[in-house]
């Protein structure tokens, strides 16, 4: 089965998730072939998990003091702080047919990949289920998966550049959280690449596509009329909405 | 009753549970997941009947996720039963 790559573009918040939800219908119909796609956030934005409370989670008033977008995703998860150039989100879309039916598996599966990726750049990482990699037991990269129409969609962020201060002004972290995880303070939990590698964005983009691409028949293309034109009405219609970002 | 409770569940998610006594209702928030994602709906009617039949919470909440083909990540049917009792306090 060939598969395609979306080549890495950095866009608006509410624009990167429309794109994986059009890319997830269209696949739905078979209009389109299973997908990898690379991505970047510009403006930096906050995305939340579909079952958080937005105020729980974000200071949403900072957000706006510093043009941080907020967007509310269709996968559960927490709060996630995308910082212009200082991340690499992926995401992959393809029918669960041919994606492991057990959803743990399936985590273990695609954050393999990602795990392979910083092999081949020379750092060892570990998967931690549920959706974690860890290395030197600190969060380098999380992910979120849902399933609609018979396609699993997971996207998840590779930290390349760590914005300790401004990641922890816009995100409201719950202290049972840290607490859980023997920590002080949540600055303990994370680390970024460039924390451990020196190397370029081009570099880690041509591991990742190694390692997702390991198996498969993948070859770069871009999205077709129909799922850029469905992409600005997702867009449009829900993460751009206020009912929708404010649900909860 | 108590506004809201909330667990990191170890190995697992945080999961919150606010709840709105004048009107019977209780929501679920948290970074957890759950398949479908639409089945939420479906466990806050389940718990918002939990917390005003506590004899049933546990039976109407089996049911829902039975029926419902409900797969939770990162939490368990007991969390939330154990955090309803808590809530009742």
């Amino acid at each position: 089965m060939k598969w395609r790559l979306l080549p890495f573009e950095a866009r608006p918040a509410a624009l990167n998730m429309a794109i994986d939800e059009a890319v997830l219908e269209s696949v739905a119909v078979q209009a389109s072939p299973p997908t990898i796609r690379f991505y970047g956030w510009s403006p930096s934005a906050v995305s939340i998990g579909c079952f958080q409370n937005i105020e729980d989670e974000v200071n949403l008033q900072r957000c706006r003091e510093l043009g941080i977008e907020v967007v509310r995703r269709r996968t559960g998860g927490g709060a996630v702080f995308h910082a212009e150039a200082g991340e690499l989100t992926y995401s992959l879309i393809a029918p669960e047919a041919i994606m492991p039916r057990d959803i743990n598996l399936s985590y273990a599966d695609i954050c393999g990949r990602v795990v392979d990726a910083l092999r081949i750049l020379g750092l060892a990482s570990e998967f931690k289920p549920i959706n974690d990699i860890l290395v030197e037991g600190k969060k380098i990269s999380g992910s979120a998966q849902t399933r609609r129409g018979g396609v699993l969609l997971q996207h998840g962020t590779l930290l390349l550049h760590l914005q300790e201060e401004l990641m922890f002004q816009v995100l409201k972290v719950s202290k049972k959280k840290i607490e859980d995880k023997g920590l002080s303070e949540p600055k303990a939990r994370v680390t970024s690449l460039d924390r451990h590698l020196q190397v370029s964005q081009e570099k880690v983009l041509t591991a990742m596509t190694e390692a997702f691409g390991k198996g498969i028949d993948l070859s770069v293309d871009g999205l077709s009329q129909t799922e850029s034109a469905r992409a600005q009405e997702i867009a449009e219609q829900r993460y751009r909405s206020r009912d929708w970002t404010f649900s909860r | 009753m108590r506004p809201f409770v909330e667990r990191k569940v170890r190995n697992g998610k945080l999961i919150r549970l606010n709840v709105d006594e004048e009107h019977s209702r209780v929501q679920l928030t948290g970074d957890f997941f759950m398949s479908p994602e639409e089945g939420l709906a479906l466990v806050e009617d389940a718990l918002s009947e939990g917390l005003r039949e506590p004899g049933r919470a546990r039976n109407v909440l089996e049911k829902t996720v039975r029926v419902n083909k409900l797969v939770f990540l990162g939490f368990r049917v007991q969390d939330l039963l154990e955090m309803l009792q808590e809530a009742r306090r």
